[in-house]
């Protein structure tokens, strides 16, 4: 489990990407099936359905919210 | 003219990003779950350019391991990166990164050097990594090392607020077939394949192939982003052990497609408009290396490689194609019984070609750049055991602004088997990229008439941004379960990346309002990294890093009313805290 904090981001004047301080969470759990089968269940920034990191200002509108992100991973080895 | 004026320092930054903005040491073992003890002799080679242990470096390290990358869910290098104290990785969307350390952070942080095996990954062009492209398999990666400060003195320009270096397993320690697939919200897809074993009884090889999908980034008021991204990539290690003789050969090739949404300055009425598009990337790379060992003190390594990448981003600046190859050798040797020397040189011709678009464009819009670089370190035991001094430099000489000097001072101190106190003063360079040389960017076009045009314009006369860097540190291991490592800087930086308003030109009957790259800025940093590893069981591995910063920018007393300084402290956080538990 990693948990980690990133204080606010001011911005540029009158550029408004200002950016809110923030606490967020992944963590993982692994599994051995079997020897050669294992089987990894990940969330990743699961303490918020989506949040900004950093503003992309300029040419692109603003794109970037990262979202909660579980996963799965399955891998066999041979 | 201000409001002119912030926007085109907005365009100027995220235009770079916009745009997209060695010898292996194994470390095997999951960093978490060693003893501390053991950790303080896991073999780095990042800040020295050659194996020494973590404990005994006179510089701010931060390091990860192959199982570290596996334990924390990452699917790919940059999520990777998060893991490493004093760092700041943070996404900007589904495949754009802002990485750095120490400040000047940003969607295109021009101040961090990046190597994969020796390779340099830091764009020519746009003075930034395009992360999206550095997709090397997580579980060939051995370490990730990370030089938190200047790194120059060895590695050269540009490794100004830190290097990056992604050390690959050689296929010897790598064998076996392993298939892995990922799957995840947000139609996120991988696939991951690698195949190897030994060839010989000297040799063993290794291919690869990974393949991804992920949907595009939410907006913040929701919607989707635009900004999907596809990358299929695959490739090959192989290596040789014959003695005292050690020979690699491996390669890479990738091709991706990307959407993305970007609003576009246009040369005819609106002036302006959103532009959905694909961006298309292709590239691939070789690399060989020999290194031979004479004796424990005296030891070569020769390398070499070419590169290739090509990007289209159509209605921004067009196709860009980039090939680059270089040529390194370094030599170890002993000199008496208290000196160390580490020397080389190396040679890398950058050549480009961009067909550029009305937004941004290059002039002139192919180049070839020469860059000839030497270095020479001494390392001189003063107390056996106890006092070590390191003096060096590196030399270079660039097409842009000719001959470079980046020296450095390193004092180690090791007090008892358990204390290491350190301190450094170093001086290092960003030399300018082609985007400060030889840009043409419209930043913005206003329609009131007559039509006036923002235009951010490059200069030849450029000089590289200097920095002068104090550091201190200290590492400790007080107890056999707990690990504590601090360290601190002071950096003045100077001659930064500023733009000033030239005068206005008439073409046509649209009024040309021209910014030139000049190096009109400076800044000032302090701050530092603490981080502690504690082992409460043999199998509890807990980490906790706390990392400040203080940053503070302007422009210098005499420059022309107008200029604008392309340094933003607000776009850096104060203060990072991670706590990372593993069992």
């Amino acid at each position: 489990m990693i948990g980690r904090y990133v204080s606010e981001l001011e911005g540029r004047p009158a550029a408004g990407d200002e950016v809110d301080e923030y606490v967020q969470a992944d963590a993982r759990l692994g599994l051995e099936l079997t020897p050669r089968f294992r089987v990894a269940l990940i969330g990743r920034d699961l303490l918020s359905p989506r949040r900004i990191e950093v503003f992309q200002s300029g040419t692109a509108p603003r794109r970037g919210a990262i979202e909660r992100q579980p996963r799965s991973r399955l891998t066999w080895t041979f | 003219m201000g409001r002119i004026g912030l926007s085109c320092v907005g365009l100027f930054a995220s235009l770079t990003t916009a745009l997209g903005a060695q010898a292996p040491d194994s470390v095997a073992a999951d960093l978490s779950t060693l003893d501390i003890d053991e950790l303080a002799r896991v073999k780095v080679t990042c800040a020295a350019r050659r194996p020494e242990t973590l404990g005994n470096t006179s510089a701010a390290l931060s390091l990860i391991s192959r199982e570290d990358i596996r334990r924390s869910g990452a699917a790919n290098l940059p999520e990777a990166l998060r893991l490493l104290p004093g760092l700041a990785a943070f996404q900007v969307g589904t495949r754009d990164w802002a990485v750095s350390s120490r400040g000047f952070h940003q969607q295109s942080s021009n101040k961090m050097l990046v190597l994969i095996d020796g390779r340099v990954v830091y764009s020519p062009i746009f003075a930034g990594v395009f992360w999206d492209v550095q997709r090397v398999p997580l579980e060939d990666i051995d370490r990730i090392e990370l030089i938190r400060g200047p790194g120059a003195a060895i590695w050269g320009a540009n490794a100004v607020n830190g290097v990056i270096n992604v050390v690959t397993r050689s296929a010897a320690e790598a064998g076996g077939g392993r298939a892995a697939l990922t799957g995840g919200t947000n139609d996120q897809a991988q696939v991951d394949l690698r195949y190897g074993g030994r060839v010989g009884r000297q040799g063993a090889a290794r291919v690869y192939a990974l393949g991804s999908t992920e949907g595009g980034s939410d907006r913040p008021d929701g919607g989707d982003g635009g900004d999907d991204w596809q990358l299929g990539q695959g490739g090959f290690r192989a290596d040789l052990n014959r003695g005292d003789n050690d020979f690699t050969l491996q390669g890479d090739a990738y091709v991706g497609r990307g959407g993305q949404q970007l609003a576009l300055p246009t040369p005819s009425p609106p002036f302006g408009s959103l532009v959905s598009e694909d961006l298309e990337v292709k590239g691939g790379n070789l690399l060989g290396r020999w290194s031979r060992r004479f004796s424990p003190r005296s030891d070569l390594a020769l390398q070499a490689y070419a590169d290739y990448a090509v990007r289209t981003q159509a209605s921004q600046f067009g196709r860009m194609g980039v090939t680059t190859v270089d040529f390194d050798f370094q030599h170890h040797f002993g000199l008496g019984r208290r000196h160390d020397i580490l020397w080389g040189l190396g040679y890398r011709l950058i050549s480009d070609e961009i067909s550029g678009a009305f937004p941004v464009g290059f002039d002139p819009p192919s180049r070839d750049v020469n860059l000839v670089t030497g270095f020479a370190q001494d390392e001189v035991m003063v107390v056996r055991d106890r006092l070590t001094v390191n003096l060096g430099s590196k030399f270079e000489h660039n097409s842009f602004t000719g001959f470079e000097l980046q020296p450095s001072a390193r004092l180690l101190w090791i007090p008892s088997i358990t204390t290491t106190v350190w301190a450094a003063v170093s001086r290092a360079v960003r030399t300018p990229s082609r985007i400060d040389s030889d840009l043409r960017l419209v930043a913005q076009v206003f329609d009131a008439p007559p039509i006036t045009r923002v235009e951010a314009l490059g200069s030849d006369r450029l000089e590289a941004e200097a920095l002068i860097a104090y550091e201190a540190g200290y590492r400790v291991v007080p107890h056999a379960r707990l690990s504590l490592d601090v360290a601190a800087y002071y950096h003045d930086y100077n001659r930064l990346r500023s733009l000033t308003p030239g005068p206005p030109v008439l073409e046509g009957n649209v009024i040309v309002v021209p910014f030139i790259v000049g190096n009109n800025a400076h800044a000032r940093t302090y701050g530092g990294t603490a981080s502690a590893t504690v082992r409460p069981s043999s199998r509890w591995g807990i980490r906790a890093s706390y990392t400040y910063l203080n940053m503070s920018a302007g422009l210098e007393a005499d420059v022309l009313p107008g200029t604008i300084a392309d340094v933003n402290p607000g776009l850096n956080p104060s203060h990072q805290l991670s706590v990372w538990s593993s069992m």
